[in-house]
C-alpha cells in the first residue's frame, strides 16, 4: 500500500520536475503541480517524507535553480528506493501489456528529462479492498479532471489543429493518465490512455490528419473513457467499451476520407455505450436517498494553503488555552489571599471565645476593619481577571469560529468540478435524442460544500435531462421558430447571502400551464374549479409532485413523473428549496437555492421526556403552544388547521402533568404543513451532524444525531418522516412495525427466479437480511407453478434462463400480475433498451442489472411495493 | 481452549472472543432511541461519533437496557462498530469446554454462554430475537 502510495509521490514529482524545466509551462501549472506533489506526499502518511517535499517546495520558491536539482535527486532517490531494479520492472510491464513497449520519440518536451516509463504495480496482492477503493476513488478524481482538461484543450480552437503547446499537453495529461491508472491496477485503462497517447502522438508529428471529425472522435472517446473509469473497479472489470475505444483510437486519422466513415461506424459503438451508462445511472438516482450515513467514504483534495489556515487555528488555541491558564495561576494566588484574611478572622474569633471575657466592640470594629482592607485589596485584582477570563473566553470563541470556518473551507469544493461532471453525461443525453445541445455554464468558482455537491450531481443531470427532452425542440421545429438550430442549456452557480443559488435553464419550448392544469385534471387529481382557480404559478410548482410529466409518453430519459420529485427531496433534504419558472416558447428555469454547508446546521432544538431532540430548522416555519388535551390537529399564526404529529405518543414519552399548554413546532417539508408536540422548546442552535450508525440506518424516523455541549447524543428528526405520518398516504415504515405487523406472511413473501444457483443463494440471502421470505425457482415453469399455489408480495426474475425464460414467464403470468398487482423485477445482465421494453411491456415494474447488490436490490423492490 | 473476556448481566455469564473486541470503556450517558430494534438500548457518545449498544437481554425478549457507568465493549465486525452493553467485567480470561457437558465455564466453573458478534449484529439489524437459552427472570 505504502509503496502504491509512494509510486503516486514519484509520478507527481516527475511531473513536476517536467513543469519546472519546461519552459513553456506556466507559473500557475508549475505552482499547481507542486502543489499536488505535496498532497501525494501528505497521502502517504509519513512525517519525514511530508516534511521532506516541503522543504523542496519552498526552496523550488526560493531559489528556483538549486531548488530542482533538489528535486531531481529526490526523484532518483525515491526510485531507487521502490525498485532498485527499473529494468526489470519495465521488462515485465512490457511483457504485461505488450503496446506499452512502442518507441516514444524523444521529441517530446524538447527541455524535459527523457521519461522514465513509470510501471504500474504489478502485484495485486499488496492491495486490501478499502485500500483498492482509496486508491480508485483518487484515481477517479484525478482523471475526471485530466479527461475533463483533455476535452477542454481539444474544443479550444473551435476545431483548428492544437498548436504544438496545446499537443505537448495532451500528451503529458495522457501519459500521467496511463501511469495513474497502472498504479491502481487498472491495466485496461492504462492501455486504453497510452493509445490515446499513441494518436495524439501522431497527430502532432503528422502521421495522422486532423480534421473535425477526428477531434469529435477524440471527445467522444474521452468521453467514453471517462465512463468507463467511473465503472471500473479492478483489473477484470472496466472492459465494457474500452476494447471499441482502443479499436478506434488505432483508427484516428487514418486517413482524410476514410477516417469519417469509420467513425461514423463506430459512434453508435460508444452511443450504445453510454446509452447503458446512462440507463445506471437513471435507475439509480431515482432510488437512491441522500446517503447521510456515511457507507462509503469519497476523497476530499484539499489545498494545502487551507490545512495550513487549520494549522494556524491550532496555534491560536495553544495560546488561548496557556494564557488561560496563566489567569487560573493568577486567581489562585488571589484566593489564597483570601483565605489568609479568613484564616486571621478565624484565628480571632477563636481567641475570643477561648477568653470567654465579652468582646469590646472598638476590637470587633479594628479586625473587621482589617480584614476589609485585605479583601479590598484583593477585590480590584479579581475583578480584573475575571474581566480578563471573560476577554480570554471571546478570544477563545473567535478561534473556535475561525476553526470553524477553516474546517467548512476544506470541505468546500467549487461549482466547476460539479459541472466537468456533467459536461459528458450531456454530450450523451443530448446523442440519444439527436437534438443539438450546448451546455453553457457560469459561475464555476463559485465554492460550496463538497457533501453538497455530490449529493447535487444526480438532480442535475435529472434537470439536463428533462431539459433535453422536454425543453429543447428538434433542430427543425426551432429553426420553424426563428431559434438557432442548436438549443441551449445553461448551468449557473452563485452565492446569494448565505446560500449558493444553481440555476438551470434551456432556451427550448417552456412548459404550458394549460396543459398542466389540463393533464391534472384527467388524472383526476384537480377537480375543474381547482384548474380553473389555481394560478400559473402554483399550477407550475406542482410538476414537483411525484407522478407529473408534461409529456405524454414516457422515454427512456424523461417523462416519467419520478425524476423532479426526486430533485425536489434531495434538494430539501439538503435543507434548500427549489422553483420553477417558464415562458412558453422561450424557455424553463429551475432555481434551486442550498445552503453553503450540510456538516453544521441551524436545528430547532426541543425537549420532550427529558431528553432533547432536534430538528433541522429550515423547515420550521413557528412555534406557538396550545392547549391540552391534544387534538389532531393544531392551528398555525393565520388560524389554519395543521394535522399535529404528537411526539408524545411516537417517541413513547408521558405528557407531563403538570404541563398547562402544549408547546408547538410548526413545520413544512416539501410544500406539506404540520405540527409537532413537545414539553418545551430550548430554540435554535448550531449542530453538528453525525450518522448514527449502521445498526440504526434502517429508521427514517432520524435524520442522525448531535453531541450537546455537555457530551450526550440528542436525536435529530427527519421532517419527511414525520410528513409521511402526518400525511398517511404509503405508510411509514418504522423498525418496530415491522414485527407488528407481521399479520400476512404474503405481505413478505418474494419468489425469486433465477438459473443460477449462486444468484439464486445471493438473492435469497438479502431478501433475508432485509426481512423478507424468499421462495427460489430455478425456471420460468417452476416459477408459474409457485405462482399459483401461493401468493407473493413480489418477483424477482432473471431474463436469460433454459427452458422457459423470463419472457415467456412474464407473458405466461401477465394476466396474473395485472390481477394481483403483483410488482416484478426484472434482473439481467442484458441492460439493453429493447429488452428494458419488452419487460417493461409484459408488466415489469422496475430493470435492474447484474450483478445486483443488496441495497439497491430491496430500494427497487420497496419502490416497486410503493407504488403498486 | 479460546480467549475471552467474561463478563456478567445479573447471573447470567457471558463471553466473546478476544479477536471481536477492540475496546472495553464506561458508558456515558445512554440516550434512548425510540422505534429502535429491540436489541439496541440506546446511543452514546464514544469520542465524538455514536456508538449503538447492543444489550444482550434485548435480543432474548426483554427490554434493552443500559445505563451510565456500566462497561461495555466496543465490537467491530465487517467495519461496523457497535457497543455491547457488558454489565460488570469479570475477568480476561481462556474458556474451557467442560470434558462431560461439552458447554463453556469459565475459571470459577460457572456455565458461560459464548456469545457470537457476527450473529449478534445481524439479530440486531434485523430486529431478530436469538435462540438459546431464557434469560434469568431478575437482575441483583
Amino acid at each position: 500500500m505504502k509503496n502504491s502510495l509512494l509510486d503516486i509521490v514519484l509520478t507527481q514529482a516527475r511531473q513536476a520536475l517536467a513543469a519546472l524545466q519546461s519552459e513553456n509551462g506556466s507559473d500557475a501549472d508549475r505552482e499547481r503541480q507542486l502543489d499536488d506533489l505535496f498532497g501525494a506526499a501528505q497521502l502517504v502518511g509519513d512525517d519525514r517524507l511530508e516534511e521532506e517535499v516541503r522543504a523542496l517546495a519552498g526552496m523550488i520558491v526560493a531559489m528556483p535553480h538549486d531548488g530542482v536539482a533538489a528535486l531531481e535527486q529526490f526523484v532518483e532517490s525515491l526510485q531507487c528506493q521502490l525498485r532498485p531494479d527499473d529494468n526489470r520492472a519495465v521488462a515485465e510491464f512490457a511483457e504485461d501489456s505488450p503496446t506499452v513497449s512502442t518507441p516514444r520519440a524523444p521529441t517530446i518536451g524538447d527541455s524535459s528529462p527523457t521519461r522514465v516509463h513509470r510501471p504500474g504495480r504489478r502485484n495485486r496482492s499488496s492491495f486490501d479492498t478499502g485500500e483498492h477503493l482509496t486508491l480508485l476513488n483518487i484515481f477517479r478524481e484525478e482523471a475526471r479532471e485530466g479527461l475533463e482538461r483533455i476535452t477542454a484543450i481539444l474544443i479550444a480552437n473551435t476545431g483548428a489543429k492544437p498548436d504544438d503547446d496545446q499537443l505537448n499537453e495532451l500528451m503529458r495529461l495522457t501519459h500521467g493518465l496511463k501511469g495513474a491508472a497502472g498504479t491502481v491496477d487498472l491495466p485496461q485503462i492504462a492501455s486504453l490512455a497510452h493509445d490515446y497517447e499513441s494518436a495524439i502522438e501522431r497527430i502532432r508529428v503528422g502521421q495522422s490528419y486532423w480534421s473535425l471529425t477526428v477531434r469529435d472522435d477524440l471527445v467522444e472517446i474521452a468521453d467514453g473513457m471517462h465512463l468507463s473509469i467511473a465503472n471500473a473497479s479492478g483489473p477484470e472489470q472496466a472492459a465494457s467499451g474500452v476494447a471499441g475505444l482502443r479499436e478506434r483510437l488505432g483508427n484516428i486519422g487514418t486517413s482524410p476520407i476514410e477516417n469519417s466513415a469509420a467513425a461514423e461506424m463506430q459512434t453508435d459503438e460508444v452511443a450504445a455505450l453510454q446509452v447503458t451508462e446512462t440507463h445506471k445511472e437513471q435507475t439509480y438516482s431515482e432510488r437512491r436517498r441522500p446517503d447521510r450515513r456515511g457507507a462509503d467514504s469519497p476523497m476530499l483534495r484539499v489545498d494545502p494553503g487551507r490545512i495550513d489556515r487549520l494549522m494556524n487555528c491550532v496555534g491560536e488555541l495553544v495560546f488561548d488555552r496557556s494564557r488561560i491558564e496563566k489567569r487560573a495561576g493568577k486567581l489562585s494566588s488571589e484566593v489564597s489571599l483570601i483565605r489568609e484574611a479568613m484564616e486571621t478572622l478565624a484565628a480571632q474569633r477563636a481567641g475570643w471565645v477561648g477568653s470567654g471575657a465579652p468582646v469590646r466592640l472598638d476590637q470587633l470594629g479594628s479586625a473587621l476593619a482589617e480584614l476589609e482592607g485585605r479583601l479590598s485589596t484583593v477585590m480590584p485584582a479579581l475583578e480584573a481577571e475575571i474581566s480578563r477570563l471573560s476577554e480570554d473566553a471571546s478570544l477563545l470563541k473567535r478561534t473556535e469560529f475561525a476553526l470553524q470556518d477553516g474546517l467548512t473551507a476544506v470541505r468546500m469544493q467549487s461549482a466547476r468540478s460539479l459541472f466537468s461532471r456533467l459536461t459528458p453525461q450531456l454530450r450523451a443525453i443530448a446523442r440519444q435524442t439527436n437534438k443539438q445541445v450546448r451546455l453553457v455554464t457560469a459561475g464555476g468558482e463559485t465554492e460550496f460544500d463538497k457533501t453538497v455537491a455530490d449529493q447535487l450531481v444526480d438532480p442535475l443531470i435529472q434537470l439536463l435531462r428533462n431539459a433535453v427532452a422536454h425543453g429543447i425542440e428538434s433542430p427543425s421545429v426551432r429553426e420553424a421558430n426563428g431559434k438557432s438550430a442548436e438549443g441551449r442549456i445553461m448551468v449557473t452557480a452563485r452565492h446569494e447571502s448565505n446560500v449558493v443559488v444553481i440555476e438551470v435553464s434551456d432556451d427550448g419550448a417552456g412548459i404550458r400551464t394549460e396543459d398542466l392544469r389540463k393533464r391534472f385534471v384527467e388524472d383526476g387529481r384537480w377537480s375543474a374549479e381547482q384548474a380553473a382557480q389555481a394560478s400559473d404559478e402554483r399550477t407550475l410548482q406542482m410538476i414537483f409532485d411525484a407522478g407529473t410529466s408534461s409529456k405524454a409518453t414516457t422515454d427512456q430519459l424523461a417523462g416519467r413523473g419520478v425524476g423532479l420529485s426526486t430533485v425536489r427531496e434531495t434538494v430539501t433534504r439538503l435543507g434548500g428549496e427549489v422553483l420553477v419558472s417558464s415562458q412558453p416558447g422561450q424557455g424553463t428555469r429551475f432555481t434551486m437555492r442550498l445552503p453553503l454547508t450540510t456538516a453544521v446546521a441551524n436545528a430547532m432544538l426541543f425537549k420532550i421526556g427529558g431528553h432533547v431532540f432536534a430538528i433541522s430548522n429550515v423547515h420550521v416555519l413557528d412555534q406557538s403552544e396550545i392547549a391540552l388535551p391534544l387534538h389532531e390537529t393544531a392551528p398555525d399564526a393565520e388560524g389554519r388547521d395543521l394535522p399535529l404529529v404528537p411526539l408524545h405518543d411516537l417517541l413513547g414519552f408521558p405528557i407531563p402533568e403538570n404541563l398547562r399548554r402544549c408547546p408547538v413546532v410548526l413545520l413544512e417539508f416539501m410544500g406539506k404543513r404540520l405540527a409537532i408536540s413537545c414539553d418545551r422548546i430550548i430554540g435554535p442552535r448550531e449542530i453538528v451532524i453525525k450518522n448514527l450508525g449502521p445498526m440504526l440506518a434502517g429508521i427514517s424516523l432520524y435524520a442522525g444525531g448531535t453531541i450537546s455541549p455537555s457530551g450526550k447524543v440528542q436525536l435529530i428528526l427527519d421532517p419527511a418522516a414525520l410528513v409521511n405520518i402526518a400525511y398517511p398516504g404509503p405508510p411509514v415504515k418504522l423498525a418496530n412495525a415491522a414485527s407488528e405487523s407481521a399479520a400476512s406472511a404474503v405481505a413478505r413473501r418474494i419468489l425469486v427466479v433465477d438459473d443460477s444457483k449462486a444468484i439464486r443463494e445471493a438473492m435469497r440471502r438479502m431478501l433475508l437480511k432485509a426481512g423478507y421470505d424468499v421462495v427460489t425457482a430455478s425456471d420460468g415453469a417452476s416459477a408459474w407453478q409457485s405462482l399459483q399455489e401461493q401468493s407473493f408480495a413480489a418477483m424477482v426474475t432473471d431474463l436469460e434462463m433454459p427452458g422457459e425464460d423470463g419472457f415467456t414467464l412474464l407473458s405466461r403470468a401477465s394476466n396474473h400480475i395485472r390481477q394481483t398487482e403483483m410488482p416484478v423485477l426484472v434482473i439481467s445482465s442484458k441492460d439493453t433498451s429493447e429488452n428494458r421494453k419488452r419487460a417493461q411491456a409484459l408488466g415489469a415494474s422496475d430493470f435492474l442489472t447484474k450483478p445486483v447488490r443488496q441495497q439497491l436490490l430491496i430500494d427497487a423492490l420497496r419502490a416497486a411495493q410503493r407504488t403498486t | 481452549m479460546k480467549n475471552v473476556i467474561v463478563f456478567s448481566i445479573g447471573a447470567n455469564v457471558y463471553a466473546v472472543e478476544l479477536g471481536w473486541i477492540r475496546e472495553v470503556f464506561t458508558l456515558a450517558h445512554v440516550t434512548p432511541v425510540p422505534h429502535s430494534p429491540s436489541a439496541i438500548a440506546g446511543v452514546v457518545n464514544f469520542r465524538g461519533s455514536i456508538l449503538s449498544i447492543l444489550d444482550i437481554r434485548g435480543l432474548h425478549g426483554n427490554q434493552a437496557v443500559a445505563t451510565q457507568g456500566e462497561s461495555a465493549l466496543l465490537l467491530e465486525v465487517d467495519r461496523c462498530q457497535a457497543a455491547l452493553r457488558a454489565g460488570t467485567i469479570d475477568e480476561v480470561s481462556s474458556l474451557i469446554a467442560d470434558p462431560i457437558s461439552g458447554e463453556f465455564v469459565d475459571s470459577r466453573h460457572r456455565p458461560v454462554t459464548l456469545l457470537d458478534p457476527p450473529e449478534l449484529f445481524d439479530a440486531a439489524m434485523n430486529n431478530r430475537s436469538l435462540p438459546g437459552q431464557p434469560m434469568a427472570s431478575h437482575e441483583e
